[in-house]
């Protein structure tokens, strides 16, 4: 991971994550980072602040990307692999539900105002609504 | 309440990137064997509206001042730039070799482009869609966010 300081766009510091990082979310509100990380089957937690690793959290095959809902609590994976995304609290970072969408989910997006998660189904031509996870 | 698949929508061909307007309520979707955007309306999960853009996008962002959509054509070295109210293409901006990955930061009015086949960063000025700065990151960036507070941005490589 490169680190650039915005205001100047230089290259402020590199982070070593997990095998082939791809998609990539911030959290402001918990001041974390995180990365689904494609050949890992995981995700890395990253103190915004401090540019460091702070926990590593074991997903399902081929994460794709990752979308924080900052207002609920919880950041999403897409789980290429198994055709589900993991629900995880973003403070706790414990997995509180995994959901089946469709074949070959690549990214997210959190749709904070109305609580819902769209996941893009490449395989299949369709995108998925995931709700109704904030009392989860 | 339950966690549920609330809606399954058709879209294009191998939809990819994903984002919102949450202002406009809009999702917008990326269909990369399709060179098109589908537009979602947010509140019925019903498509809106499917604006044509350039080959294989991939990454897609909202700035939701200025109103703009921008979309990174993998195959075409270039990024759209749709006017979200009206799902219309108003520019395309010349950036990187396969531009990958896309996020507005809105404080500065600053639109990050990850070039894969570059190794390098595109800075688009995002009222004038034109590019400010060309940045060297590591090998093949995919995805990147910004965190507007602490004025950091995240390239993962």
């Amino acid at each position: 991971m490169s680190v650039i300081h915005t205001a100047s766009d230089t290259v402020s510091a590199t982070i070593d994550v997990g095998n082939n990082p791809r998609g990539i979310d911030c959290d402001e509100t918990a001041g974390r980072v995180f990365v689904a990380n494609f050949g890992s089957t995981t995700v890395t937690v990253i103190h915004t602040a401090s540019n460091t690793v702070s926990a590593t959290v074991t997903v399902e095959a081929s994460p794709w990307d990752v979308a924080c809902d900052e207002t609920a609590g919880r950041v999403f994976s897409a789980n290429n692999g198994t055709n589900r995304v993991s629900i995880i609290r973003t403070v706790a970072l414990t997995t509180v539900l995994t959901i089946g969408v469709g074949a070959g989910p690549r990214e997210l997006e959190s749709v904070e105002g109305a609580e819902k998660v769209f996941a893009t189904n490449f395989s299949v031509a369709t995108v998925s609504v995931i709700s109704g996870y904030g009392g989860c | 309440m339950a966690v549920v698949v609330e809606a399954t929508i058709g879209v294009g061909s191998g939809p990819t990137g994903v984002a919102c307007d949450e202002v406009l309520g809009k999702v917008v979707v990326t269909n990369f064997n399709a060179a098109t955007v589908s537009v979602i309306h947010a509140a019925s999960n019903t498509v809106s509206a499917t604006v044509g853009v350039g080959g294989q996008p991939i990454g897609i962002a909202c700035d939701e001042s200025e109103e703009k959509t921008f979309v990174a054509n993998f195959a075409s070295g270039s990024v759209s730039v749709i006017h979200t109210p009206s799902n219309t293409v108003s520019a395309t901006i010349g950036v990187g070799s396969n531009p990958y990955g896309v996020w507005c930061e809105e404080t500065l009015g600053k639109t990050y482009v990850t070039n894969y086949g570059s190794d390098s960063v595109s800075v688009i000025h995002t009222a004038s869609d034109t590019v400010s700065a060309t940045i060297g990151v590591g090998n093949a960036p995919h995805g990147v966010t910004c965190d507007e507070t602490l004025g950091k941005t995240f390239v993962a490589n």
